[in-house]
């Protein structure tokens, strides 16, 4: 019992620099290649970690080739574009210019239930709505709306508005995160002021978010 | 560029790794091999204390590099031949010749295919 621990643990280390080795795509929309190098390992990973009998090398060895074929294809992917198209493929439309493409709707096996289930979820409410429905390489859907149906924006309607920049959580449960007070170009003394001037003590501070117009919130701990 | 060069240096690490273990456990399983017929011209000359020595050798010296090989082959085959070889040592002591025989060809063919099975052929590849 103690070795699947200590296996499971190392397992764990390895495969968390793995995903985190492969980078920041790799935990969000996954590309085909990607999918199935996921997929791969953690099945990889489930064997040595239950059999001890095997070697965890057998576990390790697939999963650090996979990790290097994969850094490797998408190296090559951004350096050519029909190596992309291969292991990718293209983006499929579906609407164009408002015309639903049947044909390509069967190439993909959707229905228009499905469809219209997707749409549904971007807040459109008709395919009558759409000019363009594009099916993206990593399988989610990319929609532009006709003109008409499209919500206006501040420079339609001639106003200015007002440019509050990135709130930031600035203190986080009794800490200053100095990544935080850079990115919205805020000084640790204007927090410190503001704390002092609200009667508060840093350590009291459950999150504390500001802005670049130095507009904040403060929500102190409650135990 | 960092990731792409770890990606070359885990694939080349890899590459370099699985090469050297099958070069490692091709001249080990070759230096048991041997020494297996050298106890078993012992035997059929009926030098049997030579031959008890020599499989005591062969039983220490797996033992030896038992932990190594198991950190990357299947340890079920590394017991049977653990088995096999002090099956080899008790029908010696015991003077049975024939299982010593037996026992011997056994041990002979398990790490013939305990080498096989770690080559880079087509037939273990599919």
């Amino acid at each position: 019992m103690i070795i699947s621990f200590i296996r499971t643990i190392l397992l764990y280390i390895f495969i968390i620099l793995a995903v985190r080795l492969m980078g920041k795509r790799q935990i969000s929309e996954l590309q085909t290649s990607e999918l199935v190098v996921t997929l791969l390992i953690s099945d990889i990973a489930a064997i040595p970690m239950q059999n001890s009998g095997l070697p965890l090398l057998s576990g390790l060895i697939p999963i650090m080739v996979l990790v290097a074929c994969e850094i490797l294809i998408s190296v090559i992917m951004l350096k050519s574009t029909k190596f992309r198209r291969f292991i990718c493929g293209n983006p499929v439309i579906l609407i164009n210019n408002g015309k639903l493409d049947q044909k390509q709707m069967k190439n993909l096996r959707m229905s228009i239930e499905d469809l219209e289930e997707e749409l549904r979820q971007m807040d459109v409410s008709s395919v009558s709505d759409i000019a363009f429905a594009i099916v993206e390489t990593n399988g989610k859907i990319s929609i532009i709306k006709k003109p008409e149906k499209q919500q206006p924006d501040t420079s339609m309607l001639n106003i200015q508005a007002p440019d509050n920049g990135i709130e930031t959580v600035v203190v986080r449960d009794g800490e200053l995160s100095d990544f935080c007070i850079k990115l919205c170009g805020l000084t640790k003394e204007w927090i410190y002021g503001v704390l002092k001037k609200q009667n508060v003590n840093i350590k009291e501070v459950f999150i504390m978010t500001a802005n670049k117009n130095k507009d904040f919130n403060i929500i102190k701990k409650e135990v | 560029m960092k990731r792409t060069f770890i990606a070359i240096f885990m694939l080349v690490f890899v590459i370099s790794f699985c090469v050297a273990e099958v070069i490692f456990l091709n001249n080990l399983i070759s230096e048991f091999k041997s020494d297996i017929e050298i106890t078993e011209s012992f035997v059929s000359n009926n030098k049997i204390e030579e031959a008890i020595k020599e499989n005591q050798k062969i039983i220490h010296d797996w033992k030896a590099k038992h932990n190594l090989i198991s950190t990357f082959i299947d340890h079920e085959p590394l017991g049977e031949i653990e088995t096999s070889f002090t099956i080899m040592k008790a029908s010696l002591e015991n003077d049975e010749k024939e299982d010593f025989a037996v026992e011997s060809q056994k041990a002979l063919v398990q790490l013939e295919q305990l080498n096989s099975t770690e080559l880079p052929l087509l037939g273990n590849i599919l």
